[in-house]
């Protein structure tokens, strides 16, 4: 089975990720809510792409997708910032809006697995 | 003497041979003014002269181009000029020549090589024959003088240039009577230098109050603020006649004492605003002496300031040619420290009372002007920082909406358990949103959550006051809903006779759980646990788990009881408890 990880500090909205990947038939790792509770669960390794939340309670990302990056697993990042506020590493980084549709969250993941 | 030749300059500097030049009182004559016999004086070309000149003094036009000429007419001369000393003191400047000299017009002369500096140094009036043979600038000028009588004039009993007059050939030999006319006319000069000086002083001073003006209508807050940095630069070169200027943004929260940003400057390279892109309290420049006095600092020559010697911030004053600089604090109208506004200049200067002045009016535009970018910049920051809240608000009543849908077994029940968590939340926003969410008291919590009408004396709250940061508060609230909620279908508060109490323990021997928050329900219909996890379970065990919170709920015969547990340090922000509240 296909594993997402998930990383989102609000629990409702990981709660519903989860279900989302669920549903579409993925297996889910998480979701973490804090960047060490990350950085635990990448280090472990039992995943094949991941749903980062661009803002974890105020903490930087940067190091989770600079770990994430070093395994070469793909992520997307979801957050309700703009494209201007991430730090410049991640410029490029293919991006979800919050509030998102659930359609576009699966497809996002189908396209990091593709 | 060679006096024809291509020269380079037409007031060559340099004698060409030393030893052809006569001794200076050889080429004076003075003495000759009271061996001759004077001509008849007339009164009446003079009295009519004069009052054409006086009636001059109210006019636009330039009166000494016309006391000139009057010289020229009164003692028929053949040329007549007025030249100034220069505010170095070191050159005469050839104001207005009239006669067959008009075209020399606007020459200088060294004051050391020119007849009228040894009118200065005699400080007398004096009468030269041939002056070129002693003074060599004047060789190469067309017609030579026979002679010309030279009159010092003053200023406030300072010498400040001469008025003179020459005859070119024998024709004409001047004497007492003219020495009359002169030092008469020479006394009018002085009158007249002094008034076109308060006159060019009262056109600069239009020129900068219109400058001024000008700024005062663009700083209207549709302008764009960046571009009028620029314009508040050209206003104060100008107004203190300075080569440089810069303005500097203050950021208190920076380093010790805060710190200056550069926000735009005027002249200065690369490497200088590089320099001094950020300026610390306790740098040595004129700015950072300013920010910490929050006074005026003048350094009229850097290379004599004793604050400065041996500092980096002299090196590159020294590096950008600057020798003289002023920093002058822009404070905002309620007295807070806003930036800083600099001028530099390339020679030792010091500023007068005159140009302050003017650059005092620069200074409140320009702290009116700071003052309005803070204030657009945290209007910015707030904007951003509501529709991030915003989003993200939303994105948690989308998953609030989909996680109630899947648990829910009917449509009827979708909505009343979906609005009564929507309505959970908009409360806990309402509560967040009176400390600008900076966080909330747990009993202001309570409260807000357990709405529904159970009477006074049914539930109860014990525990001191304790402040929890927003987002703690937050989910916090959105547990005690799904608790009250259980509790008023299911639990106590279902039946008259039960009953809720709430309270709080802080222990001090375990800060990862520091923060004991008890519920226990009694007097109520025996309780089950549920068959199947719902989204109310989930949440109430599991959503503070970021926070460093346990959840731990019993089902017992007498009721629910659920322990939350709390560290004091929750989310990076702590919960604050004060004084202990009663029930």
């Amino acid at each position: 089975m296909t594993r997402i990880l998930v990383i989102e500090d609000e629990f409702l909205i990981g709660l519903e990720m989860q279900s989302l990947l669920t549903d579409a038939g993925f297996g889910v790792v998480g979701p973490a809510a804090t960047v060490p509770a990350a950085l635990k669960l990448i280090s472990e390794g039992n995943f094949d792409a991941a749903l980062v939340d661009a803002n974890l309670g105020g903490a930087s990302i940067e190091g989770v997708t600079t770990a994430l990056a070093n395994r070469g697993t793909p992520f997307v990042l979801v957050t309700g910032y703009g494209r201007k506020s991430l730090p410049q590493l991640l410029a490029d980084a293919p991006l979800i809006q919050k509030p998102f549709d659930p359609r576009d969250v699966i497809d996002a993941v189908q396209r990091l697995l593709a | 003497m060679d006096i024809g030749g291509a020269r380079d300059s037409v007031l060559p500097h340099a004698a060409n041979s030393a030893e052809a030049r006569a001794d200076l009182e050889s080429v004076l004559m003075t003495v000759e003014l009271t061996r001759r016999s004077p001509r008849t004086p007339d009164y009446a070309a003079e009295n009519n002269a004069m009052v054409a000149l006086a009636q001059e003094f109210y006019l636009p036009g330039d009166i000494l181009e016309s006391l000139v000429k009057a010289a020229t007419t009164l003692c028929s001369a053949h040329s007549a000029g007025i030249s100034l000393l220069n505010e170095d003191g070191q050159n005469f400047y050839w104001r207005t020549v009239t006669g067959r000299w008009a075209s020399y017009v606007g020459d200088t002369l060294p004051r050391a090589l020119s007849p009228c500096g040894t009118v200065l140094d005699r400080n007398a009036p004096q009468l030269f024959s041939h002056p070129e043979r002693h003074f060599p600038c004047l060789v190469s000028m067309r017609p030579t003088i026979e002679e010309g009588l030279l009159i010092p004039f003053y200023v406030a009993g300072r010498a400040v240039g001469t008025i003179w007059i020459i005859a070119h050939d024998a024709s004409r030999s001047f004497d007492a009577e003219d020495l009359r006319v002169m030092s008469n006319l020479s006394q009018f000069a002085s009158a007249a230098y002094q008034m076109l000086g308060a006159r060019e002083q009262l056109e600069a001073e239009l020129t900068d109050t219109k400058r001024l003006q000008a700024l005062s209508a663009q700083l209207l807050p549709e302008a764009d603020i960046s571009a009028l940095y620029e314009k508040v630069m050209d206003a104060a070169v100008s107004i203190m006649r300075s080569d440089f200027a810069s303005i500097q943004m203050y950021y208190p929260e920076r380093g010790s004492g805060g710190e200056l940003r550069l926000l735009a400057s005027h002249g200065f390279k690369s490497h200088a605003a590089k320099f001094w892109e950020w300026v610390r309290a306790d740098s040595q420049c004129t700015c950072g002496v300013a920010l910490r006095t929050g006074r005026r600092v003048i350094a009229s020559d850097v290379e004599t300031a004793d604050f400065m010697a041996n500092t980096a911030d002299l090196a590159t004053y020294q590096q950008n040619g600057i020798r003289a600089v002023q920093s002058t604090p822009l404070v905002s109208r309620d007295g807070k420290l806003l930036g800083m506004i600099s001028t530099h200049w390339r020679k030792p200067h010091q500023p007068s009372e005159r140009d302050l002045r003017m650059f005092d009016i620069l200074v409140r535009q320009a702290a009116d002007l700071i003052e309005r970018k803070q204030a657009e910049e945290t209007q910015h920051l707030l904007t951003a920082e509501l529709s991030h809240r915003v989003k993200n608000t939303l994105a948690t009543v989308q998953a609030i909406a989909g996680q109630t849908q899947r648990y829910a077994k009917s449509n009827s029940e979708f909505v009343e358990n979906f609005n009564g968590r929507l309505r959970a939340l908009a409360r806990a926003h309402s509560r967040l949103t009176n400390s600008s969410w900076t966080g909330a008291y747990l009993h202001d919590v309570l409260s807000d959550q357990l709405t529904f009408d159970a009477g006074p004396d049914r539930i109860a709250y014990s525990g001191p006051a304790v402040f929890f940061p927003a987002q703690t508060a937050l989910h916090l609230a959105l547990i005690l809903h799904e608790l009250g909620t259980n509790a008023r279908k299911y639990g106590s508060l279902s039946v008259p006779e039960g009953r809720l109490d709430v309270s709080c323990n802080i222990s001090t021997s375990d800060p990862g759980h520091a923060i004991e928050l008890v519920w226990i329900e009694q007097n109520g219909p025996e309780v089950q646990p549920p068959q199947k996890s719902g989204l109310g379970s989930q949440l109430i065990e599991r959503s503070l788990e970021s926070f460093g919170g346990t959840v731990s709920t019993r089902f017992e015969p007498s009721g629910v009881r659920c322990i939350i547990k709390l560290p004091l340090d929750s989310a990076g922000r702590k919960s604050t408890v004060s004084e202990v509240r009663g029930s």
